[in-house]
């Protein structure tokens, strides 16, 4: 890896106006875990990067609210998440998650701000994210916004991202009843899912409602499978239900091959797969209703 | 077993690697940690063209780059070395191209820098101009393209078997061995079934967790090489051939090796380090990244034509083996595989008729050398494969089939050579009995499946080979060894220590095993192929039964009765006066050999001694998506005796799971421009440990070599034998698809489900 220079603002205003200056060519970093590795293929050339580490002090925090929201501020680790009793308790889906995602040493120095901005198809908590409906916030010297999840990702390592926002914060609203994600991996265990499952849904009278369903690592970005879902919407669960959801998936989604999987294994993985999350996130632990 | 076993004292009981602690706490001295006043560093720049003319390479922008000491091309090696071309077969490999590049990732020029870093970015900016030729890269196409990878062939001086190859041209096969006996046309004629099989395998690579390196300081006209080695001697005695020097005049140094596997043989950067530190005349560091090793050295892809002849019995009368080894742009020691793993090709079984052909291509892909098992794991593939097929066509047991036609002691092998010592059906029987073969077996009926597969397979250990150790008894009495058997991870220095001990009767761990430096330790083949074990193992139990000689001795002369080995200091104290002198005792191993013959391959002593590696698995299928999870895997193997059995047991394992990792996951996939796409550890994917076995079962079993030291012979490799076959024989089991090309991945076993369905559709 060829040397660079390392700007290290001390303030998140510092950092936004070095981000809004004309000139600046370079990108900011965080846990700088996926940045590096790119570096290191040649495939980002970048003189400079700016370290949002002198920031963290005062952009780490995590709060879960007494409804079950939750809010991240943008420099928070995946680890921080990972272990922190109140999310572990307010939205267990995540725990779930961060068990296969990537490794303790990546979780421990990556930051939900950068890893969100990143964009590669193939991450978990995008999918994850979008089921639960949460969004990012985007602060500039130009304002503040809220993006939601869903509408985050525009292409292959493309982002709604304008060059001189940072996410700064995720706001994630209360996890429904039933949530579960199946990360597939047909190579090593440790490797890039080809194919990413996330559901999620209320019960009501036993009757699946306002299912959210996205995939990952199936397109250039999380897919949401808005047929499949309209086949479950105010149905009871039953194993020929989730056949014909699955088979709703499969019809509706356009599934890209990559190195993981062809087309048409990625549409069998989903057709077998799919019930399987339905069943699991029945089975799935509940969100805690928390102390007033 | 009717030869006797001497009584073992130290040897036969574990001892953890003496250099474990040191291991686990980061005090280990790698190659990497070697810094030298003044040292430069180096960045190789590497084709983007499979096959081309090199017309040109443009230096001058990154000559310009404040940091850069210089940049070199393969003209500028040849100011210094005449003839830049190295290898142990063939004398074909450029330092840096020369006219031609043969593959994607060839080194074609080399910038030198204060940094790596500053030498990492001028290297980018060295444009090579290279005119494309048409490639050619796999191995069929290669015996028949005009497509040629080499003008002619060069074999190597040393060897005198492929002089008859010298300035051949209009080729890619670099060498045919053959092992012919009996009339295999005529039994194929009259044989009650026949079988046709084709199997192949992937590119892979060793992937050390140590990348390659060498350090070298060139002045008054001696060479200093600080190098990632298995092969101190050889890397001498090339380097000192590259420059037309004495071999006195070279020193190769190393140190423990992060992981060797057959990767780190021979010379690999060593050419290129001592060229640049003597263009710059300073010392130059040549170290590669874990991506770049992907350019560097692989394993051979195959194609396996495998065709047997067999009676209502059940009984193989006739075989005949078509190997094409697919050496890519540089035999490397291909050609050696190709001949001394290429014989046991019809594996091991008793044949009368036997044809084999075993032929080593050049292509434009990156080379393939020696690989852990040295070819044995692809011919184990394929003839354990067929064994399968025709177990299950013919309705036989697989383990009666084998044992139906197993070779065992007194009966001849293909190539004539009697076999001895070689447990070939105990180990199929133990594994069989640790696997519960005889008992009922429930495939279940629903979404999973569940499947088994057996297989055994065998290695002749590599000859002739020499090895030469010394053991010096300091005046206080401590003990050390000198040799260049290289510690890669295998518990080599552990083993010679226990064998001074076993001889001297000093603790094994106080015993000193020195790194292996050319200056001070005698000569060493190499470390590879399972050898150290039976050649440094002898070599250094007569060093250390010479040094016991020459204390008794000693003794007698200042009339002591017996030589303590608790007190050895009070010879040296009655002779010398003072605590001063040293007794050095040597040691010089070389087994019998017979070469084969050149038409037949036939040899009454094709080697000293025979690996037996034995496998059994059971895995259940996902039928919706042809992923599968391998419950447990038993591995047995014939060692003879273990002489540390702690590090045999995890010798087995970790070639078992390396293996694994060859059979499940792991392939270098190239496009149509013999382009990579995935060199470095992001998307070529190893074993994890998630990725082993829940439960893997390893032994020894009860066997003695007779003409080894203390019983014993090596083990690293043996545990790789029979894991493919065994994978894809246990997943035909369970859903009937039957995978005849590695890697085993299950989108693979899912098309060849949609592919019954089909047809009973």
């Amino acid at each position: 890896m060829s040397p660079f220079e390392l700007l290290q603002p001390a303030t998140l205003d510092e950092a936004l106006k070095i981000m809004a200056a004309p000139d600046f060519a370079g990108r900011p970093v965080s846990g700088a875990t996926a940045i590096s590795l790119m570096r290191r293929a040649g495939i980002l050339n970048v003189d400079s990067l700016l370290s949002l580490e002198g920031l963290r002090e005062s952009l780490r925090d995590i709060r879960v609210a007494d409804d079950g929201q939750a809010r991240v501020d943008g420099l928070a680790t995946l680890g921080e998440m990972e272990r922190h009793p109140g999310l572990r308790a307010s939205h267990p889906l995540l725990s779930q998650v961060f068990a296969t995602l990537a490794n303790p040493r990546v979780r421990n120095v990556a930051m939900i701000g950068g890893y969100l901005s990143h964009g590669d198809p193939h991450m978990d908590l995008p999918p994850v994210l979008s089921t639960l409906n949460a969004n990012v916030v985007a602060q500039s010297l130009r304002g503040v916004r809220e993006i939601a999840v869903d509408r985050l990702y525009q292409g292959y390592y493309e982002t709604a991202l304008a060059a001189d926002e940072l996410i700064t914060g995720l706001a994630i609203p209360r996890q429904p009843a039933c949530a579960y994600y199946k990360k597939i991996t047909t190579r090593a265990r440790h490797d890039w899912p080809t194919l990413g499952i996330a559901a999620a849904f209320d019960l009501d009278g036993g009757r699946i409602v306002r299912a959210r369903l996205f995939i990952g690592a199936a397109t250039d970005r999380p897919l949401r499978l808005q047929q499949a879902e309209s086949v479950l919407d105010g149905q009871a669960w039953s194993a020929e239900l989730g056949r014909r959801a699955a088979q709703a998936a499969v019809d509706e989604a356009t599934l890209v091959p990559d190195s993981h999987g062809s087309t048409a294994y990625k549409q069998a993985l989903l057709l077998a797969h799919l019930p399987e999350v339905f069943e699991q996130a029945l089975r799935a632990p509940q969100p805690a209703a928390r102390q007033a | 077993m009717t030869t006797e076993r001497p009584p073992l004292n130290r040897l036969g009981k574990g001892l953890r690697r003496l250099e474990a602690i040191d291991k686990v706490t980061g005090r280990v001295d790698y190659t990497h940690h070697v810094t030298l006043p003044g040292m430069l560093h180096a960045k190789i720049v590497r084709s983007h063209v499979a096959h081309g003319r090199l017309v040109g390479i443009d230096t001058a922008q990154a000559k310009a780059v404040p940091g850069v000491h210089g940049v070199f091309t393969g003209a500028d090696i040849l100011k210094i070395i005449p003839e830049p071309y190295y290898g142990p077969a063939f004398h074909d490999q450029p330092i840096l191209a020369i006219d031609k590049v043969r593959y994607v990732g060839e080194p074609v020029a080399v910038v030198v820098a204060e940094s790596p870093h500053v030498a990492e970015d001028a290297a980018g900016l060295v444009q090579a101009e290279i005119d494309e030729l048409p490639a050619v890269f796999d191995e069929i196409e290669a015996m028949h393209a005009d497509i040629y990878v080499h003008d002619s062939l060069r074999p190597a001086g040393t060897f005198a078997d492929l002089k008859h190859l010298n300035g051949i041209r209009d080729t890619n096969v670099a060498l045919t061995f053959g092992v012919k006996k009996g009339n295999v046309e005529e039994a194929f004629k009259t044989a009650h079934r026949v079988f046709r099989n084709t199997f192949k395998t992937q590119q892979v690579m060793h992937v050390p967790l140590e990348p390659m390196v060498s350090v070298a300081d060139v002045r008054n006209a001696h060479a200093t090489i600080h190098t990632a080695s298995q092969t101190p001697s050889f890397a001498r005695t090339e380097i000192a051939r590259l420059l037309g020097w004495r071999e006195n005049q070279v020193t190769v140094k190393t140190a423990f090796l992060g992981g060797g596997f057959g990767c780190k043989l021979y010379v690999k950067l060593e050419p290129l380090a001592v060229a640049l530190s003597m263009l710059c005349r300073r010392p130059v560091r040549v170290a590669l990244t874990m991506a770049e090793q992907f350019y560097t050295i692989t394993r051979h892809p195959t194609t396996f034509n495998i065709e047997s002849a067999v009676d209502e019995n059940g009984r193989i009368l006739a075989r005949r083996c078509e190997v094409i080894w697919n050496g890519g742009a540089y035999a490397d020691i291909g050609p050696r595989v190709t001949q001394k793993s290429g014989f046991t090709a019809p594996g091991p079984y008793d044949i009368e008729h036997v044809d084999v052909t075993s032929v080593a291509v050049y292509t434009n892909r990156p080379p393939a050398g020696a690989f852990r098992g040295f070819g044995i794991p692809q011919l184990v593939w394929a003839y354990e494969s067929q064994a399968d097929i025709i177990a299950r066509e013919m309705g036989l047991d697989p383990v009666e089939f084998r044992l139906r036609n197993v070779l065992t002691d007194g009966k001849r092998h293909a190539t004539g050579t009697v076999m001895k010592d070689a447990a070939i059906p105990l180990v199929l029987n133990r594994v069989a009995e640790r696997f519960g073969w005889s008992r009922p077996f429930e495939h279940g009926d629903g979404r999973y499946r569940r499947g088994r597969g057996i297989g055994v397979g065998i290695k002749a250990c590599v000859s002739p080979t020499t090895s030469v150790a010394a053991v010096s008894v300091a005046a206080d009495g401590s003990c050390s060894v000198q040799c260049n058997t290289v510690d890669m991870g295998q518990g080599s220095d552990t083993l010679m220590a226990m064998i001074v001990s076993e001889v001297l009767g000093v603790p094994a761990e106080s015993v000193s095993v020195v790194n292996p430096d050319t200056d001070a330790s005698p000569y060493d083949m190499a470390t590879l192929g399972s050898r150290s074990t039976f050649h440094m193992g002898h070599a250094v139990r007569l060093a250390a039964e010479d040094a016991q000689a020459k204390l008794l001795a000693m003794a007698r002369e200042v009339g002591v009765d017996q030589v303590d080995p608790a007190d050895l200091g009070t010879l040296f104290v009655r002779k010398f006066g003072m605590q001063a002198g040293t007794v050095i005792g040597t040691g010089i191993y070389k087994p019998t050999y017979q070469s084969p013959d050149k038409s037949t391959g036939q040899s009454e002593d094709i080697t000293p001694n025979w690996m037996i590696g034995g496998t059994a698995i059971e895995v259940e299928v996902d039928t919706e998506t042809g992923m599968y999870t391998i419950l447990r895997m038993e591995n047995v193997v014939d060692c003879g005796t273990a002489l540390n059995p702690l590090v045999v047991q995890t010798q087995i394992s970790g070639a078992a799971i390396m293996q694994l990792g060859t059979v499940t996951l792991e392939e270098m996939e190239f496009d149509e421009q013999g382009q990579l796409r995935n060199a470095g550890l992001s998307e070529y994917k190893i074993p994890g440990i998630q990725d082993i076995p829940r439960s893997i079962g390893r032994e020894t079993v009860d066997a003695y070599q007779s003409n080894g030291p203390f019983g014993g012979k090596g083990v690293g490799e043996s545990a790789t034998f029979g894991v493919a076959s065994a994978l894809a024989a246990a997943i035909e089991d369970a859903v009937g698809v039957r995978i005849t090309q590695l890697p085993i991945r299950p989108e693979k076993i899912w098309e060849g489900m949609r592919a019954q369905q089909e047809q009973h559709a």
